[in-house]
């Protein structure tokens, strides 16, 4: 029997809280870049999100369950619900892509939705595992612990963000992409099948989430019903951010994160949804396009 | 013109009105068949009590079924109404009104959980109808003034239920803290219903049992990163950790707290060895210790225990009929539910022709109910009209459950 006693001082605890929160906020910022690369070349605010991190993980564990080995599950999750994605914008989102905006939203609503009855029907309700990237055993960082596990998911979020940047900046099918979203009708004019980067932003933003789907797995063992709380998630992470700029949205991601983890920790557990929407209030008032959001509508 | 057009309109009705008075009565004819025993049946098929309560649905159909095979009770066989609540207290009620008012069952089983069956215990006690509330809290038998933790002075009369309630279980926790030698102790529950009565009822208790709580904590039903509240626990000196709460959440701050190097004891809820939180934890589970019920150790319950044959049957049952693996807490509740009223039925033998009177003889059979021996729970019916449902203490090795502990069988004798 052992004897919990540890000396734990604030400063330990703050750390903890703190990374606590990077490991959950970066978890936040993978959805939200989602969000983001969906909503500046479409315009439209993507509410089926969450349940592409949803098919993330449920597929790779699924796939790893049934045999293959942990990468291989994780690449074919990736492509399944890329796949998915696309479907969705070519078979949903391009017939109505003129539509109001609020009408899209609503359909990506109900897109999400049937998503998540389709995924309840082949899963059931029932959690699922996915192993360990790698070791198990907590880092130890001054007197604060960060499990493995969460640094796969912060450095995987750094990776992306990072890529994602230098394929907007330094690729023809970035810059195009980004062309249509400073100005579809102007990209459109220079030759840019702007369709076809509606395409691309379903596809890629359904990749990313799968991914992020499965490196979160190992920790919050995935099931079918967790896609809307991290579609909210996300997406009051890039609200605060700036929902067209990457760093935007991950500064989001990570200060909500940590906001949330600091409010647990120090008022009550409680206390931290209302925290996070009182912070999201606050920002909107006082900037509406985001802590680090450009003037310009389409940037990315 | 007007007469003649209105006259068959009104021979019809005639002619309907008599075919149907005469339908029971034919059928009493051809058929001379005892009339059947109608038993209400009130649990949650569909709401977020749906694990549990298709359980019990499947438990109490298959073991209608099977009295019904070896002759039914008395000659009667038995008839099950079965309403689902939904997971929701005023469907309950109304399922129940139905029961009472159209349906004229004897009695009524069920509802499956505490607010449900606090909706509907007053109902039942108003219209004089033996009620089994199943696991419900006291607090679908006891009347206030209830001075918790003091056992409940007023009861009504028309309502029985398992011995099932947050302070029994923190009696069979009393006993696995003093095993270990723990005083000062860590809780945290979810921030559920459960989980916020679970805290009172330990609130309420632990202090006089002599255990001092040194920090409570509490963690949100979904909650995947459970280190925040684990960080905090981990600030103060204690001897044993107590997670209260029936969810994936539960077992996920188990595994953290153990990541973040937490070597004291941890006890956990029943709930968390069920087998889809096992199956997904595995191994990450082992250590924990767990006040369990008989059904949850099944082919690991001792062969002297007298329940272990009811279990062993009913896990036969449902393993061979359902698509369940094992029989779980839900599968008890409709096992015993019935079996109980059987009992009941048997040693009151209604007087089916007075419906009130029926009712009165079977409430009074039930609050006779001696050395019942079910697959949750076993005994006497106590003086607070509950039957005892033992715990016992278990610690998960190997993702199983490992019996650590004699039997504990908590009444309200044992809460002073």
């Amino acid at each position: 029997m052992g004897i919990g006693f540890w000396e734990l001082t604030f400063s330990d605890q703050i750390l903890q809280f703190t990374i606590s929160g990077i490991s959950t906020g970066s978890i936040y910022a993978i959805v939200g870049l989602g969000f983001m690369i969906i909503y500046s070349v479409t315009r439209v605010v993507n509410f089926a999100q969450g349940e592409f991190v949803m098919l993330g993980g449920m597929l790779s564990a699924s796939f790893y369950a049934s045999g293959f080995s942990l990468g291989v599950a994780i690449l074919f999750a990736a492509v399944v619900t890329t796949l998915i994605g696309m479907v969705f914008y070519q078979t949903v989102i391009y017939p109505i892509r003129r539509a109001p905006a609020f009408a899209l939203i609503l359909v990506t609503f109900g897109v999400s939705i049937i998503i998540r009855g389709i995924a309840m029907l082949a899963w059931g309700t029932e959690p699922t595992r996915i192993p360990y990237f790698s070791r198990a055993e907590p880092i130890p960082i001054a007197g604060a612990l960060l499990n493995p596990q969460s640094l796969w998911v912060i450095v995987s979020t750094i990776v992306i963000a990072v890529g994602l940047f230098l394929f907007f900046r330094y690729t023809v099918t970035g810059k195009a992409f980004m062309a249509s979203a400073i100005s579809a009708t102007l990209a459109d004019l220079m030759g840019i099948k702007t369709e076809r980067m509606g395409l691309l932003a379903f596809a890629l933003s359904a990749c990313l989430a799968a991914f992020g789907g499965a490196v979160m797995g190992p920790i919050t063992y995935p099931h079918v019903g967790i896609g809307l709380h991290l579609s909210v998630k996300g997406f009051t992470a890039a609200l605060i951010g700036g929902l067209n700029r990457i760093e935007g949205v991950m500064v989001g991601g990570f200060a909500l994160g940590v906001l949330e983890a600091l409010a647990a920790g120090l008022i009550s557990s409680g206390s931290k949804e209302a925290i996070a929407l009182i912070v999201l209030l606050g920002v909107l008032a006082f900037r509406h396009q985001g802590l680090l959001g450009g003037e310009e509508a389409g940037r990315v | 013109m007007k007469n003649k057009k209105k006259r068959p309109l009104l021979s019809m009705v005639l002619y309907a009105t008599l075919t149907f008075s005469l339908i029971p009565f034919l059928a009493n004819v051809a058929y001379a068949a005892p009339e059947p025993y109608k038993i209400g049946f009130i649990t949650s098929i569909t709401g977020f009590m749906s694990p549990m309560g298709s359980g019990a649905r499947d438990a109490a159909k298959l073991v209608v079924d099977m009295v019904n095979k070896n002759g039914g009770v008395n000659g009667h066989p038995l008839e099950l109404i079965m309403y689902d609540d939904g997971s929701d207290p005023s469907k309950g009620v109304m399922a129940l009104k139905k029961l009472i008012g159209e349906d004229k069952v004897l009695a009524v089983i069920g509802p499956l959980s505490t607010g449900i069956a606090l909706a509907c215990a007053p109902i039942a006690e108003r219209a004089k109808v033996p009620l089994f509330a199943q696991n419900s809290s006291s607090w679908s038998v006891a009347l206030k003034p209830w001075n918790i933790p003091k056992p409940p002075t007023k009861i009504r009369h028309w309502i029985f239920k398992a011995g099932i309630d947050p302070i029994f279980q923190d009696i069979a926790i009393f006993e696995m803290l003093r095993q270990v030698g723990a005083k000062r102790l860590a809780h945290m529950n979810v921030s559920n219903a459960m989980g916020k009565a679970m805290k009172a009822s330990f609130e309420a208790s632990s202090k006089g049992a002599g255990f001092e709580v040194m920090i409570w904590e509490e963690y949100g039903m979904g909650d995947t990163d459970l280190t925040v509240p684990l960080t905090k626990i981990k600030a103060v000196g204690f001897d044993a950790l107590i997670i209260a709460g029936a969810e994936m959440a539960g077992a996920i701050a188990y595994k953290q707290a153990r990541e973040m190097g937490i070597t004291t004891p941890i006890i956990g809820m029943p709930p968390l060895a069920m087998d889809r939180i096992v199956r997904v934890l595995g191994k990450s589970l082992d250590g924990l210790l767990i006040p369990s019920y008989v059904v949850d150790l099944g082919e690991a319950l001792s062969p002297e225990d007298p329940q272990r044959a009811p279990v062993m049957e009913l896990t036969k049952l449902v393993v061979d009929n359902t698509d369940s693996k094992r029989a779980d807490t839900g599968h008890t509740a409709g096992w015993d539910g019935i079996y109980l009223s059987v009992i009941a039925l048997q040693s009151a033998n209604p007087d089916l022709s007075d419906l009130e009177k029926a009712r009165s003889q079977i409430r009074d059979a039930f609050e006779t109910i001696k050395g019942f021996v079910g697959v949750q729970t076993i005994g006497d019916m106590t003086r607070w009209h509950e039957i005892p449902a033992p715990m016992i203490p278990c610690k998960v090795e190997g993702g199983k459950l490992h019996a650590i502990g004699n039997k504990i069988t908590p009444t309200w004798d044992d809460v002073r």
